[in-house]
């Protein structure tokens, strides 16, 4: 168990090591939330029409949760990956007696606490500030803590496959930034799911995204019965399964190939 | 002539060693194209919901921006790669060579490459720019037409100065890639408030957006004066040859301080 | 083309109103068509002089003047006639064939047609550059691509070279061959060479003057064999030695 502590400790040791870039990133989430922000208001205040999914006030609540969300669940676990396993560093990390996704999901957990800190904290206060109201609905506020780890563990297991594609990729990049476009639109990190139009929907409903933004963000802001609730952590539960499948398969295949290969 | 010949020259060799890695450009194209296509859907969605937005129809508003990015794609071509690179530069003492060729430092690194990864962005913003213009009635005097071919260049220039300006500062913190990723990035970049008309923001970011990074006039301003809406300012539609003119006359500065800054100091 | 240096000044602003004078009133002159070693320890102000010389900086006081030409008002017509060839940091495209990096040199620096081709093939002849033209750098040798380097500073006949650490990390044999082509190149068309180096032997057989520079300030300036009899001794690897070695003792004084 210690050794994973350190290894949290190394996350957040090397995250805190560029302070000088921490304003500037959380510079970029205060703008970011912003123009959320306007937009959305903008929008519900030069339209009264009905069909609208969410209310104006659910609109805001859901968009600034999920900013505040994304301040520690934006991780680098994709980077570091692509990086050990193109420079070939990776040969030195499995001879390490440790298991190389817990060794990763130790740093992980290391940096969203630093990030936690970092960003979290000052936004929320920035938010108490200068947002008067309620950001979540108090009674679900339990599930919706729960549905946040759960999507943090699919939001991990994710990153770890598509990182694990370096063992076949040569050029990683495009991949990583076609993948983060339709992650921003897909999650509902950007625009509520509910508001998708159908076609869209219906190809989200095969997709883990939405289980990592518009699930967790939902249960905390809108309100819903027990059941309903059950069933959008039941989605959860069924995308972690999946996803630790499919990275189990894409470890041990991976693994093969790079012993093939020689590092 | 000579320039005009370096530049072709230049180019050639560019992307003869892109193409070297002919797998991962086609690569690149298609992420960028996936990466801006998802940005339209995004905005599709979002009037999928609402009819307009501070008074703007979708069209509208989609006429605005793609007019905007047009412009800042183009500029992006020539801009971008040097201007992202120059703390990089300087850190590895690359820039130093530069100093030692026969053309300015600028003119030597905008013409030795070209930023490719804009095409997608041009190519779909000049097919959503003809699709929104389609549906627009505008009225195309001659007048409009003249004013509207004035402004996409005051645009570029501005683009292309703000660009310089972030760049420049790489000659004392060498970490603009940051302030550089704060304005342009695709997501939190404060370019991407002029997608929208600036009056959804507070009078502060209207003023920031106007005079101080003067985004608005890539497009706010010209185009909603073209297309007859209720501007903040109206009198401001014909100020962006104006705008352009003093960006770039203090990038030019600025730059000129950098380099004479860099000239005594070093890294 | 000869270089003057006069009473040559360089102080870097550190933090907090901290200053260090890197160059201390330097002055030297070196005449057309010599070949001069550039020598001093890690930190002596060597490379803020060169990159004076180059016209990188700015000096803060005094001049240099090439062949009567200044940086401050003929920087382009210098800079025509100027090579620089650093060994860490190359100028060629990386990932393109060397041919076409020199074919781009020869436009940028109007090379005319017949002059091209006579450097080519002198090039081929001595650094056997044809061997490997149609390869991009990052196929090449280290040594490989130092030729290349030099060929690329070479092609439009600079009337002037900087060489900063040419030999870095390059095999005896490629030394040997990048030495007999710069030796020849000076003899051929005169070409005044700057070298800088640690490596005693490319000194040893390429440099007739030497200028050696330490904290800041210049301590010799002459001949190989002068400072060989002020030292009486061959062995100019020792004779740097005890220079730096006074150096650092401070009290660095020749003649």
């Amino acid at each position: 168990m210690r050794k994973y502590v350190d290894l949290a400790m190394i996350g957040i040791k090397e995250h805190t090591a560029y302070l000088n870039s921490v304003w500037a990133n959380f510079l970029a989430k205060v703008i970011y939330l912003y123009m959320q922000f306007a937009l959305w208001n903008a929008l519900f205040n030069s339209n009264s029409g009905s069909n609208i999914p969410l209310s104006h006030v659910e609109t805001i609540r859901y968009i600034i949760v999920a900013t505040v969300i994304s301040t520690f669940m934006e991780c680098d676990v994709i980077a570091w990956i692509n990086g050990q396993i193109q420079s070939g560093d990776v040969a030195n990390q499995l001879i390490r007696p440790i298991d190389y996704r817990f060794m990763i999901f130790s740093k992980h957990i290391g940096t969203s606490a630093a990030r936690f800190m970092m960003y979290t904290i000052p936004l929320g206060i920035l938010i108490a500030v200068f947002y008067r109201g309620d950001l979540f609905i108090k009674d679900q506020l339990v599930y919706g803590i729960i549905s946040i780890l759960l999507a943090y563990m699919i939001q991990f297991l994710y990153s770890l496959i598509i990182g694990l594609m370096a063992f076949w990729l040569i050029v990683t990049w495009p991949l990583n930034m076609l993948l983060a476009a339709i992650y921003k639109l897909l999650s509902g990190s950007w625009i509520p799911t509910v508001m998708f139009p159908e076609l869209l929907t219906t190809i989200n409903m095969f997709l883990p995204f939405r289980a990592i933004y518009a699930i967790p963000v939902t249960v905390i802001t809108t309100p819903m019965s027990f059941d309903n609730i059950c069933e959008n952590l039941g989605i959860q539960l069924i995308w972690l399964v999946v996803l630790f499948s499919l990275s189990e398969v894409t470890w041990i295949v991976g693994k093969k190939k790079l012993v093939v290969q020689g590092g | 002539m000579y320039l005009l010949k370096m530049y072709r020259h230049f180019v050639g060799i560019y992307m003869k060693g892109k193409l070297a890695y002919h797998f991962s450009l086609v690569f690149e194209l298609i992420a960028n194209t996936i990466q801006i296509g998802v940005y339209f859907a995004g905005f599709m969605v979002i009037f999928h919901n609402f009819d307009n937005i501070a008074g703007w129809t979708q069209n509208e508003v989609l006429f605005m921006f793609t007019t905007s990015w047009l412009t800042y794609s183009l500029s992006c071509f020539f801009f971008w790669s040097p201007m992202k690179d120059m703390g990089e530069l300087i850190r590895t003492g690359k820039f130093d060579l530069y100093l030692t060729k026969p053309i300015g430092p600028m003119l030597y690194m905008v013409l030795q490459q070209f930023q490719y990864t804009f095409i997608p962005r041009l190519v779909l913003s000049v097919f959503f720019w003809i699709y929104s213009m389609s549906k627009l009635s505008i009225n195309w005097t001659a007048g409009n037409i003249a004013l509207y071919v004035i402004n996409m260049i005051s645009a570029f220039v501005i683009f292309s100065s703000i660009t310089v300006f972030t760049g420049t500062i790489s000659f004392w913190t060498i970490k603009s890639e940051e302030i550089v990723s704060l304005l342009t990035n695709n997501n939190h970049g404060l370019k991407n408030y002029t997608d929208y008309p600036i009056t959804i923001y507070g009078k502060g970011i209207s003023f920031l957006l106007t005079f101080v990074i003067p985004y608005a006039f890539t497009g706010y301003y010209p185009v909603g004066h073209l297309l007859g809406k209720d501007l903040l300012h109206p009198e401001y539609a014909y100020l962006s040859p104006l705008m352009a003119l003093i960006a770039g006359g203090a990038a030019y500065l600025f730059w000129t301080i950098g380099l004479r800054h860099y000239n005594s100091a070093g890294a | 083309m000869s270089i003057e240096v006069n009473n040559l000044t360089k102080i870097y602003k550190l933090k907090r109103h901290q200053k260090k004078t890197a160059v201390n009133n330097i002055s030297f002159t070196i005449p057309t068509g010599e070949i001069v070693g550039f020598i001093g320890p890690n930190g002596a102000g060597k490379s803020t002089t060169i990159k004076m010389m180059t016209g990188i900086l700015i000096p803060d006081k005094g001049s240099i003047s090439i062949e009567g030409l200044s940086f401050k008002k003929n920087r382009k017509q210098i800079m025509m006639k100027t090579g620089v060839v650093f060994g860490q940091k190359s100028v060629l495209c990386w990932d393109i064939p060397i041919i076409d990096s020199l074919k781009l040199f020869k436009d940028m620096y109007r090379v005319p047609d017949d002059v091209y081709k006579e450097n080519m093939a002198s090039f081929s002849e001595i650094l056997g550059l044809d061997e490997f033209i149609d390869q991009p750098p990052r196929l090449l040798s280290l040594g490989q691509r130092m030729k290349a380097d030099l060929a690329a500073s070479l092609i439009y006949n600079p009337d002037i070279l900087f060489l900063d650490e040419p030999t870095i990390g390059i095999d005896v044999l490629s030394k040997e061959r990048i030495r007999q082509f710069i030796k020849k190149i000076n003899e051929e068309r005169h070409t005044t060479i700057i070298l800088t180096t640690h490596d005693v032997s490319d000194i040893e057989s390429l440099c007739e003057k030497m200028i050696i520079i330490d904290k800041g300030s210049l301590i010799y300036d002459g001949t190989l064999p002068n400072l060989k009899s002020i030292y009486k001794t061959t062995d100019l690897e020792e004779i740097i030695k005890s220079i730096y070695l006074a150096g650092e003792e401070k009290y660095a004084k020749i003649c």
